[in-house]
């Protein structure tokens, strides 16, 4: 028989030579400007891909064949799991995570591949040398620490498998680790190409251009990750939320939200040519936080209720967090200073003296000086602290370098713009111009930007304070009132910001646009929030009036945590929300409007030929309305009312809200994987006077008693019940129940708006994948098919020439 | 001429003009930036709660009775007390020390719980050094694979086994 797993492993070890391979070609290929050698790095990208796919096969294939020979496939497979959990179970645990990053990484890089073929030639190889770096560091993590083929030493494999965790056989589940790792791995690619722009001086928007697809998709996956695990969270926790602020969630969030800042600062350079540095910086810093994230995720660093991989790869990543964060401020700093990234349309570099100067005259040493300086501080710096650590605990002292990559991300960027601002203002050097005022579109993408890496630093103190806080005062968890102290405001202001933004003109607004491009929806929000106010729908009255800001009665810090504004806030939010919505379904109806009165088309015909000549910028709008959906979801939790309810008797009621509750009994199933009983509850009505309304709908939260594989898994779950309803759902969980006595305890929930926030989420979606979808004409196969054809019609030529892709441009 | 120079005059002062807004806004900036900050740095050593071993918390004196902490501890054998039908809830936890400190616990309790299990309790530490929670965790030995105490972790290093289930988790 042929051993799937030694292939599998040998493949692996194959990959990290043919990954090494690649690099050095590239690396050698630019520098010698060998065309050869550079197609040579190309060909191995394509072939690493092959590698990784048949690998990738092979691991699943060894989950569905049940083989419990390979240690992972008996770790988190059993014979009892159907098969997309199987599936779901090839990224159950650390190793098949890593395999599947690097299968996702393969066929990004193969995708970069084929898509620069003719373009971007001359930064191609650098490009390859960074993504094919990345591969082989993974490809060494798993060989090294967690090999997914790895074998029982013993002959005979055992009979079934440990099973996967019950809390993670959910639909969801299945659907969230790929997207996160996804989203991260997608991101790979504007920082690649970001670092080639950089090593080779690229002013011009051609790499954001390039990468702008997978930007976009990259922030799709992790949004889409994100509100899969919400719901993963808000289905199988019982807890009736959706976000508890646990350092996992954060560590994928963060990176979200700098990506985000990305997409938005990324419009201001080419429409202005301003903020350079910015995004360079925002496209390094985001995917350092993606490391970052999985670091904190695979550490075990910070205590996590998802208490996952506590493993020794730890190490590996703080390595490559400070390799990352050393080599990109390096380099941003450098071409900061040598004032590559100045501001302005224009695409040449300003001839400066001062900067040649610094690194091309006799001062020259001076950067690198500076560089080697760095480097050796930080290389030496990792050991030594090994003697300063006081019980030869290493999470603490890895936790000391990241705290340290992290300080520098903050310090490096601005000192090197303050001393290039304090050259240039000595020089008489202006650079290409700045925001003239806040009051336009850029001086609103500006606030949004500072807006956001204010709320990643929110994040990032909240997950990681509890080790600083044991440093400096005392430890202390940070946990959910203390994030939505600072990110309920924070994400109001951006929710208010995303409606400005589109009414507000390029460079500056005049006094006139302003009345007329915010009168109307201001009315509008305005009255739709009154509305809501005056029906007293979900209590807003009593939450207003229960607004209390105890200014001088607790210290000034205090204040944020203690002051109850939920009604304020609900009030705040609906307002955006509607503004948002207005605005945006607004821009879509004027632009319809004027291209069919310019044109002659019919309104619906105008309107589809309009959003799909524009695709990106009205995909943003539907991501945007997206949004307003989801903050209405958020409102809601504040909103949200949460009942014990005992019943002890078959027929009796409580109320919950404007819902009635009658228990009609238990229920029991039973099948191969578990048992189950469910308490059943009828759900009615309950009119204004009290009395029981309609009936609605059934209810039955449930308790799971899985068999298991192994009897250590076996266990009891409490799986929820839901009624989707358009105002707001109702939510159970079973705590307690005594069946012979007809007796159930059960938490209810009441989470108003929930629905729309799932629905903004698919609407988000959708406009993700419309923004990114190809041009037909633009489709890259067909062009250069059709471009071949038409030369080989010119010349009379073959149509195949692949060595003259190998001509530099 | 004259007009020329009182043009110049005109642009000179509107630029000084510009110059001193951009000052202004500036210092305005860096003020509210601070100010945020200084509320921001209020909030993260007033806010959160204080972590704190069982020992710790019995000994110190400086916990105000209104900071909410979290314990961490072991439920001491044979101090488990409720009724039937009630939802108060109380028991004692303990750490390496003798020193035990009680809880006073009024909502549901956590399936996994049982004396001599770990648990985190978060609450307030009132005058006489009860504990009166507001949420107890339990650790289920058998919930999460992987997540060893690191004195498990120790045990099992200096006794030479390999940790199982070192690889396990993710996502």
């Amino acid at each position: 028989m042929i051993d799937t797993n030694a292939i599998g492993s040998f493949l692996l070890h194959a990959g990290i030579v043919v990954a090494v391979f690649a690099v050095l070609a590239s690396l050698v290929g630019k520098r010698r400007e060998d065309g050869r050698l550079m197609i040579a790095g190309e060909r191995a990208g394509y072939a690493l891909t092959g590698i990784l796919v048949c690998a990738s096969f092979l691991l699943a294939n060894a989950f569905i064949t049940h083989d419990y020979a390979n240690k992972y496939v008996a770790r988190y497979s059993d014979n009892n799991m159907p098969w997309y959990y199987l599936i779901a179970a090839f990224w159950g645990g650390q190793a098949g995570s890593l395999m599947f990053w690097s299968l996702v990484l393969a066929v990004c890089t193969a995708i970069v591949i084929y898509q620069n073929r003719e373009k971007n030639r001359d930064i191609l190889p650098t490009v390859l040398t960074v993504l094919m770096g990345m591969q082989a560091f993974f490809l060494v993590l798993m060989v090294v620490e967690a090999n997914p083929f790895e074998r029982f030493l013993i002959n005979e494999p055992p009979i079934n498998g440990r099973g996967l965790e019950p809390l993670l056989q959910n639909p969801a589940m299945t659907f969230h680790p790929p997207s996160i790792l996804s989203g991260y791995v997608w991101f790979t690619v504007p920082f690649a190409f970001a670092v080639a722009a950089l090593i080779h001086k690229r002013r011009d928007d051609a790499w954001i251009k390039t990468t702008r697809g997978y930007a976009v998709i990259s922030w799709g996956l992790l949004s889409v990750g994100n509100l899969f695990g919400g719901m993963w969270a808000y289905q199988e926790l019982g807890w009736g939320g959706f976000w508890g602020w646990d350092p996992v969630e954060n560590a994928s969030f963060m990176p979200w939200i700098v990506a985000t800042a990305y997409l938005h600062s990324v419009m201001i350079q080419e429409r202005r040519g301003l903020l350079r540095t910015w995004n360079f910086f925002l496209v390094l810093f985001t995917f350092f936080l993606t490391i970052f994230g999985t670091f904190l995720t695979r550490s075990g660093l910070i205590d996590s209720v998802h208490t996952f991989a506590q493993s020794d790869v730890g190490g590996y990543f703080v390595v490559l967090l400070g390799g990352l964060t050393i080599g990109s401020l390096m380099l941003l700093a450098w071409r900061v200073l040598d004032g590559t990234l100045r501001g302005g349309r224009d695409n040449a570099t300003i001839d400066d003296p001062q900067a040649k100067a610094l690194f091309e005259g006799p001062g020259k040493w001076k950067g690198w000086t500076l560089a080697f300086l760095c480097s050796v501080a930080a290389i030496v710096l990792w050991p030594a602290m090994a003697f300063v650590r006081a019980d030869g605990s290493l999470p603490m002292d890895l936790f000391v370098v990241v705290l340290l990559c992290l300080f520098a991300w903050i310090i490096g960027p601005a000192v090197a713009v303050a001393l290039r601002w304090r050259m240039d203002a000595k020089a008489g050097i202006t650079d290409g111009g700045g925001v003239d005022s806040l009051a336009s579109r850029e001086g609103v993408f500006l606030l949004n930007n500072l807006l956001l890496l204010g709320l990643v630093g929110v994040v990032m103190f909240g997950t990681i304070g509890e080790k600083i806080s044991a440093f400096l005062w005392q430890e202390t968890k940070y946990t959910a009132p203390w994030f939505n102290a600072w990110m309920v405001p924070g994400g109001l202001a951006l929710l208010l910001l995303m409606g400005v933004g589109p009414l507000i003109p390029w460079r500056k607004m005049t006094r006139k646009s302003f009345m007329r491009n915010f009168l109307v929806p201001t009315v509008i929000a305005t009255i739709g929030t009154a509305a809501l106010y005056f029906g007293d729908v979900y209590h807003l009255k009593t939450h207003v009036a229960n607004t209390d800001i105890p200014i001088g009665e607790v210290p000034l810090g205090r204040l944020p945590l203690v002051a109850e504004l939920t009604g304020i806030y609900a009030l705040l939010g609906f307002w955006g929300a509607f503004f948002v919505f207005y605005t945006m379904v607004w821009e879509f109806l004027r632009g319809a409007r004027v291209r069919s009165r310019s044109t002659g088309e019919g309104y619906f015909t105008a309107l589809t030929r309009l959003t799909a000549k524009q695709k990106r910028r009205y995909g943003g709008y539907l991501t945007h309305i997206g949004f307003a959906g989801l903050f209405l979801g958020f409102i809601g939790t504040g909103l949200k009312t949460e009942q014990d309810l005992t019943f002890n008797a078959v027929g009796e009621t409580h109320v919950l809200e404007d819902k009635v509750l009658e228990f009609t009994g238990f229920e029991t199933e039973e099948n191969r994987e578990y048992s189950e009983w469910f308490a059943k509850f009828n759900v009615y009505q309950r009119n204004d006077d009290g009395s029981q309304g309609e009936f609605i709908a059934e209810l039955w939260p449930s308790r799971r008693n899985y068999h298991g594989a192994n009897v250590k898994m076996s266990r009891v779950t409490s799986e929820k019940d839901e009624i989707f309803l358009w105002k707001g759902n109702v939510y159970a969980t079973l705590i307690a129940m005594k069946p012979r006595f007809n007796q159930a305890e059960i938490m209810a929930h009441y989470n108003p708006m929930i629905l729309h926030m799932w629905i903004g989420g698919a609407i988000l979606l959708f406009g993700v994948v419309f923004a990114v979808w190809p041009e037909q004409a633009k489709y890259p196969v067909f062009a250069a098919a059709r471009r071949r054809r038409r030369k080989s019609v010119v010349e009379g030529a073959p149509a195949a020439q692949p060595l003259a892709r190998a001509r530099l441009d | 001429m004259s007009e020329d120079t009182a043009a110049q005059d005109a642009a000179r002062e509107q630029a000084a003009k510009r110059e001193m807004f951009k000052r202004v806004r500036l210092v305005v900036a860096l003020l509210a930036v601070v100010g945020l900050f200084y509320v921001f740095m209020g909030s993260a050593t007033e806010g959160g709660q204080w972590f704190m071993e069982v020992d710790e918390a019995v000994a110190s004196t400086t916990i105000p009775t209104d900071r909410p902490i979290r314990v961490k501890g072991n439920v001491a054998p044979g101090s488990y007390r409720t009724t039937e039908g009630s939802t108060v809830h109380r028991f004692a936890i303990i750490g390496k020390a003798e020193a035990a400190m009680p809880v006073v616990y009024d909502g549901a309790m956590p399936d996994v719980f049982a004396e001599g299990r770990e648990v985190v309790v978060e609450g307030t530490r009132k005058a006489d050094g009860t504990l009166v929670a507001t949420e107890v965790i339990a650790k289920c030995p058998s919930k999460y694979e992987g997540g060893l105490s690191p004195e498990a972790r120790k045990h099992l290093e200096a006794t030479g086994q390999k940790p199982a289930g070192d690889h396990a988790g993710g996502y």
